[in-house]
């Protein structure tokens, strides 16, 4: 055991602590996935197997969110496994399962970021002659306004573990990495995908995490207070 | 833990902000034609702390650290699902009952649209919102006339020394994307290029509502749904900043250390 073993548990407990803050803060968020710290164990840091390197990892928990039925035209919840996707105006790619979206002033269906949703070809544009109030949404993703067929909204199931979190509710794929299109995937109108934080997991997370911190600074202290008497005993 | 601090502050000025909407649906729930308000919520910039795939004595990281900085709330939408009707058999209450809204015009010379049909005759005769703006395609009524009659498809007929004459027609504006509308206060919208233009159609006719008399519409405030608003928001912000007392905990003993 040294003291940098303590101070990387503590640099981990304080990274944990941060993504506790964002789980509680996003916790009324459409699609927000919670994040969790995962980090060696205080054990095997005891131990001093450990590396001096960043002590811990961020991992998604990509388990569904309660639905909530909003009754709004243009909220959608996913039911299964898989993604909307969707593109900034520089068209990089995200995927998301917040389905809070609106009509923007060409007819294109956006986030709350102004992120372009999807379709089987490109942006998904309805139009700005229809009247969106009248939107029926499919569960396959189809979208039509008094039986007119407007576009599919584009589902996809990019491989989850290779996801990399790119905002609260937003996910990319490395570049080389190709999404399959989603099977499983049932799109609900007029109904939204809460985040999937609870607050009694992070509430535990957070009492557990105070603890650790503590703990090892009771060894750095420790550890301090021993040296101070190895120095006046043999220091002379 | 710097970092957990704002990013509890921003969680709660956004809870701040779900709240004082609440607010404002609450204290408009017997408002005529009020539409209420819903909040949306955006993300805050991500920071890369550790990015994927970067290597840690030879083990690469899969998941890379992104730190973000907490919510913020983009915007607050209207929600233009009808209110109930409720009858109070005035002459000039109106309700829309479908889609739809009456046009009136601003002292500015431009329309604006509204849900809110209570109106009134003033001493012109020309029947004008509370707020004075004149309803348009509603005819000038005489001093004289006795009943004024408002048929579903929008036709004003006029009864005066017992002659009924039909004096103009009043019609409804539907928009392709409500939610583009801006909302200006008493109860008025305005289009915006993110609305679409209106398509002014007689009452009942393509999609839009029909008109009807003696009817106002509530509000479409459910108290019940934004009580669970706003005990769901504030517990979140109580949770929130149990955060904060936790980062501050952890500093304290950092302090302490020495």
């Amino acid at each position: 055991m040294n003291i940098y073993n303590m101070k990387n548990t503590m640099d981990a407990e304080s990274k944990r602590q941060e993504g506790i803050a964002r789980n509680l803060s996003a916790s009324q968020r459409p699609g927000y996935k919670a994040e969790i710290l995962v980090q060696q164990s205080f054990d095997k840091m005891m131990r001093g197997k450990s590396d001096l390197g960043p002590a811990a990892n961020a991992r998604i928990d990509f388990t569904q969110g309660s639905v909530k039925t909003t009754g709004r035209s243009l909220d959608c919840a996913l039911q299964g496994d898989g993604f909307f996707e969707v593109q900034d105006s520089k068209g990089s790619i995200f995927y998301t399962r917040a389905g809070d979206f609106r009509l923007n002033a060409d007819g294109n269906l956006v986030t709350n970021e102004g992120h372009f949703l999807s379709s089987a070809g490109g942006k998904l544009n309805i139009g700005l002659t229809e009247n969106v109030q009248d939107l029926r949404i499919a569960a396959d993703g189809s979208l039509s306004i008094g039986g007119k067929a407007l576009g599919k909204i584009k589902l996809m199931a990019p491989d989850e573990a290779k996801l990399e979190r790119s905002g609260d509710s937003y996910f990319r794929l490395p570049p080389n990495e190709k999404p399959q299109a989603a099977r499983d995937l049932k799109v609900i109108g007029g109904a939204l995908e809460m985040s999937n934080t609870t607050s009694i997991t992070q509430m535990v997370h957070m009492i557990d995490s105070v603890r650790q911190f503590e703990l090892a600074s009771k060894f750095i202290k420790n550890g301090a207070d021993l040296g101070q008497s190895e120095q006046r005993t043999f220091g002379g | 833990m710097d970092r957990a601090l704002w990013i509890s502050a921003s969680g709660m000025q956004a809870q701040t902000r779900m709240t004082e909407s609440i607010a404002h649906n609450l204290a408009n729930v017997s408002t005529t034609g009020y539409k209420k308000g819903q909040v949306h919520f955006q993300d805050l910039f991500y920071q890369t702390m550790k990015s994927p795939g970067s290597t840690n004595n030879g083990t690469q990281g899969t998941a890379g650290i992104e730190m973000g900085n907490g919510s913020r709330i983009a915007s607050v939408s209207k929600n233009f699902s009808q209110g109930n009707m409720r009858q109070t058999g005035g002459e000039l209450n109106l309700a829309v009952n479908g889609d739809g809204f009456f046009q009136v015009l601003t002292p500015s010379g431009e329309t604006a649209y509204t849900r809110d049909g209570s109106f009134y005759r003033d001493g012109n005769g020309t029947i004008v919102t509370a707020n004075g703006y004149p309803l348009v395609g509603a005819p000038t009524i005489s001093k004289s006339a006795t009943k004024v009659d408002i048929s579903q498809d929008g036709t004003v007929s006029v009864t005066d020394n017992g002659v009924t004459t039909s004096a103009g027609s009043i019609q409804v504006a539907r928009f392709p994307n409500n939610e583009g509308l801006s909302p200006k206060g008493d109860n008025l919208y305005m289009k915006t290029p993110a609305s679409g233009e209106p398509s002014v159609s007689t009452p009942g006719q393509s999609g839009s509502g029909t008109i009807r008399q003696g009817f106002l519409e509530n509000s479409n405030v459910e108290i019940m749904d934004e009580m669970v608003d706003m005990i769901s928001s504030q517990r979140a912000f109580e949770i929130i900043s149990k955060s904060v007392k936790t980062s501050d905990e952890m500093m304290h003993i950092v302090t302490n250390l020495k």
